[in-house]
């Protein structure tokens, strides 16, 4: 049972442990928790219970909190780039296999080949529900957020474009799923990435608050 | 009193609403809050902080700290110019549906 402000503060602190605004949040916490006391009439321990009673107790505002950081967009952005990283390093690893001939990927190779365009679209829709989600995550700040982790993410992709597109890969690497119009393809789709993500980013800005 | 689940979805707009005239801190807008709904809005203190802050992230509310006269420093929260895009936004919104709801309600009663 919390008898005091500085025992509840305490409590607090303990809760958030390692949240990166917990100087802060204390520092405002505290503020209003001598403001209550100030215009309390009743003794520490009655006034420190009625405000627990008001605010919550300590394990529920630090859950609170748990969810909300300023560290979030960060952590937004590298999920983002790793999450790309992953699908991208797949994809190589397959790659890789197909041409050493090593068992099993050739025929997952040619089950995925037969997708190709269903894989595009796919990937493409990732996207676009990325950039909805940071939309009603981020809110305004969304965008900005989105075009970063965008811009870091697909570095690797446009690396491997250029140099398929530059013939410095040897494109029977890629033969069975990449003819021309494929190629093509995924080099607008991928040039539309961010300006489409960017616009679902704003349809999802209108669920933020 | 009113159901908490219909004040939940609310307290980001009545919040933004607050900071419309002024900035202010936690304990105040609380204050306010209570005030002029004759304390029928009780919005529970402790996610009232988060939800500033989520704002904050969200570039809706800006915070500030001001060293106060007597004391420590308090920490404000002001409306953005996205923040008051998004105010005129979701009263819309809100006004829309609250009209449409009691005009359902009276065709019914």
């Amino acid at each position: 049972m919390i008898q005091s402000a500085e025992q509840y503060l305490e409590e607090l602190k303990k809760r958030l442990k390692r949240h990166p605004d917990k100087d802060e949040i204390l520092q405002e916490i505290a503020m209003h928790l001598e403001d209550e006391m100030a215009h309390s009439e009743i003794s520490e321990s009655q006034a420190i219970g009625q405000f627990t009673r008001k605010f919550g107790e300590p394990a529920q505002v630090a859950a609170a909190f748990g969810a909300v950081s300023s560290g979030q967009p960060n952590a937004a952005k590298r999920n983002i780039v790793y999450l790309n990283a992953v699908l991208f390093a797949l994809g190589l690893l397959l790659s890789v296999g197909v041409h050493m001939k090593w068992p099993y990927f050739s025929n997952t190779w040619m089950f995925l080949a037969g997708y190709s365009w269903f894989l595009l679209l796919g990937y493409s829709g990732l996207w676009l529900l990325i950039g909805f989600l940071f939309g009603k995550e981020f809110g305004a700040k969304g965008k900005i957020i989105l075009a970063g982790a965008l811009k870091l993410a697909l570095i690797p992709n446009l690396l491997l474009m250029a140099a398929a597109l530059f013939g410095l890969l040897s494109s029977s690497w890629f033969s069975l799923l990449l003819d021309n119009l494929f190629m093509i393809s995924c080099t607008m789709i991928t040039g539309l990435f961010l300006p489409a993500s960017i616009l679902c980013c704003r349809f999802g800005a209108r669920k933020a608050v | 009193m009113f159901d908490r689940e219909l004040l939940k979805g609310s307290t980001s707009l009545l919040v933004l609403q607050l900071l419309q005239e002024r900035p202010m801190y936690g304990y105040e807008i609380v204050q306010v809050l209570g005030d002029r709904s004759a304390h029928a809005l009780n919005v529970k203190e402790g996610t009232l902080y988060p939800a500033l802050h989520k704002l904050e992230i969200q570039g809706y509310v800006e915070s500030f700290w001001q060293q106060q006269d007597k004391g420590k420093p308090r920490k404000y929260y002001k409306l953005t110019a996205e923040g008051e895009s998004k105010l005129g936004e979701k009263t819309k919104e809100w006004t829309q549906f609250s009209n449409l709801i009691n005009s359902m309600l009276g065709k019914t009663t």
